[in-house]
């Protein structure tokens, strides 16, 4: 495809009718949460959208955010955008290795030069200078730095790449850290979730294409188009949260009924992500319509927020606060024990012994 | 391989899944959409599927609002199912990609919904074949 190639003469040459596209970008309008009534101006634009050079960088992470994407269901405007975009670096898609991986980033570093999309999933490790994660002799802090440099915008996918993600949970040993801690001269966009939804990471790509500017972000720099309410804000149990009827155990009547989880640990209340619209496996349901509560996998150190299966009894996104003596505990076993009772958490600190799920089981029995 | 969509799940009806309001608030917004249009010609659009309408509501809404005159199928990369309510110029759209999932369902405020007009470039196209 040229570089100056258009995203509708891409679309003509599929032999996909405009009508088609129109219908793809009411899709696309309908999960951005953008009013339906802006569909046919985003449409024109986004037609008329030259392609973007794109790398995309993984460091700490566990390639659930690349499967997120590339595993939406087929066609869609998430393959369209995906196939639209020039992806000139991504180690783990690409079919090059080696040495001409790293030329082929190089080059379009060169060639892109203050125009191309930064892509970043996974934390990034600074204890040690770095050392604990590297690609092609190069600590994932250099190869980051250098990349931002001539990046247009920076946009970092997944809670890890976002906030420092399971990595950077407590005690962070590798001393992970997120993208907004050591880059703060370019536009960054985060996406968390664990992983975050496909769509929403097309969205981003497909808002960034139509408008050419990065979308309306909240203060932990999540676009609001996706993340500017809560799950328990869209959820469908919310009526039961309404009227009072709690599940309390996972296999009682509420639990059966389909009551509200909130009781059972569901942070949905604190967390911003668009799961409970959006929903996941080609929309069959997502986590609270299967049973099982929110863990809060968009919002910082979801991971240190206290146990999972803890009623949420304030915003707990503030470590800071009251739950800091709790966690700080759990950091020292080396697990969560935030579901352990006081005399066991002593216990285990004082002990070094690794938390199995029976014990955790037996805690949550008492 | 079966598919998730095809796992049959059987939930429990107790009578409390009942409408929240959602019928009401969607039925007053499409009174100012019809006001809208019947004053300027402005078209509008409900987005269904972004609003979080228990199955109770959603039946309720497709009943209180019942069908009309014309139906269409459109083939999009996947059907794309249109027909008019018993409102006239009310207009229920689904879309649906080619595994049958629902990409957008809106309810569409005009004389046509915009779906069914050709694009100038499509026609632009269908003129050079000729």
């Amino acid at each position: 495809m040229a570089e100056n190639d258009n995203l509708g003469n891409l679309l003509a040459r599929r032999g996909i009718s405009r009508r088609t596209f129109l219908k793809f970008c009411t899709a696309l309008a309908s999960s951005m949460a953008l009013s339906p009534s802006m569909v046919p101006a985003m449409a024109e634009s986004l037609a008329k959208a030259k392609r973007q050079s794109v790398i995309w960088l993984s460091f700490q992470e566990c390639t659930g955010c690349t499967e997120s994407l590339t595993r939406s269901s087929q066609p869609s405007i998430e393959s369209l955008i995906f196939d639209f975009i020039s992806l000139d670096y991504h180690h783990t898609l690409q079919a090059a290795s080696g040495f001409q991986a790293e030329e082929a980033r190089e080059q379009a570093m060169a060639e892109h030069k203050g125009k191309y999309l930064l892509i970043v999933d996974g934390s990034i490790p600074v204890a040690e200078n770095g050392v604990y994660s590297t690609i092609a002799g190069m600590t994932n802090l250099q190869m980051l730095e250098d990349a931002a440099k001539g990046a247009m915008a920076i946009v970092a996918v997944g809670t890890c790449a976002a906030y420092g993600g399971l990595p950077k949970a407590r005690p962070n040993p590798t001393g992970a850290v997120s993208v907004t801690d050591l880059i703060d001269d370019k536009p960054i966009i985060n996406i968390p979730g664990c992983p975050p939804i496909g769509e929403v990471i097309t969205g981003v790509l497909a808002h960034f294409l139509t408008f050419g500017a990065i979308p309306e972000l909240d203060t932990v720099g999540r676009p609001k188009a996706f993340y500017g309410e809560t799950i328990h804000d869209r959820c469908y149990r919310r009526t039961f949260y309404d009227q009072g009827l709690f599940a309390e155990t996972f296999d009682d009547e509420g639990a059966r009924k389909g009551w509200c989880l909130y009781k059972l640990g569901c942070k949905g209340p604190v967390t911003y992500n668009s799961c409970a619209t959006t929903k996941w496996n080609q929309e069959t349901s997502f986590p609270i319509e299967s049973g099982h509560g929110c863990i809060g996998c968009s919002q910082p150190d979801f991971w240190d927020m206290g146990g999972i299966y803890e009623a949420v009894s304030e915003p707990l996104t503030d470590l800071r606060g009251p739950a800091v003596t709790a966690v700080v505990a759990g950091a020292a076993a080396g697990v969560a024990v935030a579901a352990m009772n006081k005399q066991s958490k002593q216990s285990a600190k004082d002990r070094h012994f690794k938390v199995s799920s029976e014990t955790l089981d037996e805690e949550l029995k008492k | 391989m079966t598919r998730l969509q095809d796992i049959p799940v059987n939930t429990e009806i107790t009578g409390l899944d009942a409408e929240c309001n959602m019928v009401d608030a969607v039925l007053h917004e499409l009174k100012q959409l019809l006001d809208a249009y019947l004053s300027s010609g402005e078209t509008g659009v409900i987005d269904i599927k972004s609003m979080p309408l228990s199955a109770t509501d959603y039946d309720s809404l497709k009943q209180r609002l019942g069908n009309g005159e014309i139906s269409a199928t459109a083939s999009l990369a996947g059907d794309t199912e249109i027909y008019e309510t018993a409102l006239s110029g009310v207009w229920w759209v689904v879309h649906r990609n080619i595994d049958d999932r629902v990409l957008a369902e809106q309810l569409e405020v005009g004389r046509i919904p915009a779906i069914l007009c050709a694009h100038d470039d499509d026609i632009r196209v269908a003129r050079e074949r000729l």
